[in-house]
């Protein structure tokens, strides 16, 4: 039996996968129009002479760096919008947690938190709920962003132990104890939904014993609702 | 070459930059348009755009194979359609672009698709 996606995550994934594909025409634009200022000056004997001829060529620079920016963030965007399309699908845990990760950094900038991932040495791949995964890990990181001071950090591991997927969060922080933090975090988070959200994934959420870790555990696969689980 | 993009800002850009290059590229900005433009001026490759209102990339593609076979034909999409630039080469074209391209990248497929390549 096959289970469908919220019509509202549809509904925005359709309309900001549709609105990454414009922008990137818009970027495309933006890049050729610069790309020919670029050529008129250098390939143009007549602009040979232009007092701000060398001003012009850094400044168009500037340009295509952000359209290489743009690019990036639409492309992004785009990945996160696509996995509204299927409810549940086979990914790379990787992948995900990159992108995730790449949408997140302005959250965890403004903060003035760094957030990095060590991916696993292989691919990490599950069927499972992408989206829930990743509103799942934005709970946590938002918790921990909330837990954190200006200038700790915030380490993603995701990391594969025979059927079960790890995602192990690693809160660093000067001015606190490593294994508080993640305490709080999962105690912050929880008030936020994360034990229902993570019950749709089949997974868990601990402090791994006590450790300075918060451990998110995943099954490799997921059932729909219904669905004969082996694993219950 | 053709150029057939219907974002007619871009592909004016890129038909300049390419002349500025020594390179005749003329444009069309619909399907229907490019077919026409066919029947009076025979390019020497084609740099078609996927997803285009009306008449779209794919149709289009079919149709140049089926008057002119060995014509190579280059496609450019977004991101949200490399499978659909992926398929494209299964459908006979001659390869694909991601937009934004880079004009380089750009001519080198077209000198690789020119010679076989």
């Amino acid at each position: 039996m096959s289970e469908h996606e919220p019509k509202e995550i549809v509904f925005f994934g359709k309309i900001t996968a549709g609105m990454t594909h414009e922008m990137k025409n818009v970027l495309a634009i933006v890049r050729e129009s610069a790309g020919l200022m670029e050529d008129l000056i250098q390939l143009d004997p007549s602009s040979a002479g232009s007092p701000h001829a060398g001003r012009m060529l850094v400044v168009l620079k500037t340009i295509d760096e952000q359209v290489n920016r743009g690019v990036e963030l639409t492309s992004r965007l785009n990945r996160f919008a696509h996995h509204a399309d299927r409810a549940i699908q086979s990914f790379d845990v990787n992948d995900l947690m990159q992108n995730l990760i790449a949408l997140t950094q302005r959250f965890a900038r403004l903060k003035n938190v760094t957030l990095a991932m060590v991916p696993g040495p292989e691919p990490i791949m599950i069927e499972s709920r992408a989206v829930l995964l990743q509103m799942v890990l934005f709970v946590v990181i938002e918790a921990g962003l909330e837990a954190l001071q200006p200038g700790a950090g915030i380490e993603i591991h995701p990391r594969l132990q025979a059927d079960v997927c790890d995602i192990r969060l690693h809160f660093r922080d000067k001015t606190a104890d490593p294994a508080t933090i993640a305490a709080t975090v999962l105690d912050t988070a929880s008030e936020k939904m994360l034990g229902s959200l993570l019950s749709r994934l089949g997974g868990s959420a601990d402090t791994d014993g006590g450790s300075e870790s918060l451990v998110i555990h995943l099954p490799r696969r997921v059932h729909p609702p219904g669905a004969f689980s082996p694993d219950r | 070459m053709l150029l057939v993009d219907d974002e007619e800002d871009f592909v004016s850009a890129l038909a300049e930059r390419l002349h500025l290059r020594g390179i005749d590229a003329r444009i069309a900005t619909d399907g229907e348009a490019a077919l026409e433009a066919m029947e009076i001026f025979l390019p020497q490759v084609v740099v078609l755009d996927v997803m285009m209102p009306g008449l779209g990339g794919a149709e289009v593609l079919k149709r140049i194979k089926a008057m002119h076979p060995e014509l190579p034909v280059i496609l450019l999409t977004g991101h949200g359609s490399i499978r659909e630039g992926a398929a494209g080469l299964t459908h006979g074209a001659d390869g694909y672009l991601v937009k934004p391209i880079d004009i380089e990248e750009l001519i080198d497929k077209m000198r690789g698709a020119l010679s076989g390549d």
